[in-house]
């Protein structure tokens, strides 16, 4: 680049900063917020916890179509066909593995509280499948096989949460709501149901998106073939 | 500022542990070689942290969040020892030599 | 100056100088380490805004998954780029 244009990209971007710090100057101290919107219906909503009700409630479509997003994402970096990396952790492999075999079963009971305490705390089906993420990929690092050999298995559970949430939100049409609309007193379990297959669906995404191809999800990376 | 005894005893117990942070972390910059880092990074990082720990876990609001402190320093323990332990296998078999001091 | 504030402004400061590092350094492995320090730092600055559930996915995420992902792809990269230059450079 031609010292002009670093010159003209260094005052638009300095132009830029000083327009974000005036903004900033004038933000009010306490943020207003929609709390006044969402706190009236938080009773009725299914959870306590005010980003829950809002992320599985009020504005569930949102949610679906990130969890689309989020497996549209895993089926790109599938279909490129990578080839596999060897297993990276190989020299260290039983430290790693007696590491893993104590830390995967209690990141699957963390994630499994961080769901459950989504209705009244922070936690909720994202951080939840991110914890089963980060337990897959533990797994495939330890060179050990995630899902078993079972090709049903690997598209089931990918596509769990996306046929679950659409599901619901069918089954609300049928019964004479709109879309996503939860029938009164039913929004607590619709939640709960929604929520945990999300959860391990995410889990799988992500982990799959790690693994980069469907074979090593499903069997892990094998043997390593040259020193 | 009035502190009970206890407050001040978890208050002396964290800075100790701020304290063997700050070494740490000194050590991993200043220290000459892979091997070297990771022993101040784990062992001194470790220290810290069980310091830390022992100084929330007294002023802790019952016995559930005193235990679940206690399980975020084993499993930090737990899973600093792993990275350590492949870290340096990894440096072994990429070459890296041990520093010697030069005579 | 209370201490909240300076522990906000050494948040917000740490944040800048890293990627200011982030972004001037040419080697790739270094940028992705830096990348997952940001991340952390930046679940830290999450909590301070008062958004919880933001900070747990931001570590899990964006410092774990991502910087996990992103170490996988340089590892993919570098042994390519092995294979393409003691081939001569053949069809890559």
């Amino acid at each position: 680049m031609s010292v002009g244009a670093r010159v003209a990209l260094v005052a638009l971007l300095g132009g830029l900063l000083a327009a974000l710090l005036w903004a900033l100057s004038h933000v009010p101290a306490r943020g207003v917020g929609l709390w006044g919107m969402v706190e009236p219906r938080l009773a009725t909503a299914g959870a306590e916890n005010a980003v829950t009700a809002v992320l599985l409630n009020f504005r569930g479509y949102d949610t679906l179509l990130e969890m689309v997003v989020l497996l549209l994402a895993l089926l790109s970096i599938w279909s490129l066909h990578v080839s596999p990396l060897v297993c990276p952790a190989e020299p260290a492999g039983h430290v790693l593995r007696f590491g893993a075999s104590l830390l995967v079963p209690l990141m699957i009971v963390v994630a499994g509280y961080l769901l459950w305490a989504g209705a009244a705390r922070a936690g909720g089906a994202f951080q939840s499948g991110a914890v089963i993420a980060s337990a897959g990929i533990l797994l495939l690092l330890a060179d050990s096989p995630v899902l078993g050999g079972h090709a049903l298995a690997v598209r089931v559970g990918i596509t769990l949460g996306v046929v679950v949430f659409l599901g619901v939100g069918l089954a609300c049409l049928m019964a004479g709501y709109r879309f996503l609309e939860y029938p009164s007193g039913l929004a607590k379990s619709a939640i709960i149901l929604i929520e945990m297959t999300a959860a391990v669906s995410i889990g799988l995404v992500l982990a799959g998106a790690f693994a980069a191809s469907r074979r090593v999800l499903m069997r892990g990376y094998g043997p390593r073939e040259e020193a | 500022m009035q502190m009970t005894l206890l407050e001040a005893i978890s208050t002396l117990l964290i800075v100790a542990g701020l304290f063997f942070f700050f070494a740490g972390s000194v050590g991993m910059v200043r220290f000459p070689d892979v091997y070297t880092r990771l022993h101040s990074v784990t062992k001194a990082d470790n220290l810290g942290l069980g310091l830390v720990v022992s100084g929330l876990v007294i002023t802790a609001s019952d016995w559930t969040q005193a235990i679940q402190l206690l399980l975020v320093w084993a499993l930090v323990m737990l899973a600093s020892t792993n990275a350590a332990y492949l870290i340096s296998g990894m440096a072994r078999e990429q070459g890296i030599e041990p520093w010697e001091e030069s005579p | 100056m209370s201490a909240s504030l300076l522990f906000d402004l050494l948040v917000a400061g740490g944040l800048i100088v890293l990627v200011g590092l982030l972004l001037s350094t040419p080697n790739r492995f270094k940028a992705i380490v830096l990348f997952i320090c940001t991340g952390v730092l930046m679940s830290l600055a999450w909590v301070r805004l008062d958004a919880p559930d933001i900070a747990l996915v931001e570590a899990a995420i964006g410092a774990g998954l991502t910087g996990a992902l992103l170490l996988d792809t340089l590892g993919h990269i570098e042994s390519r780029e092995e294979s393409s230059t003691t081939d001569g450079g053949g069809a890559g």
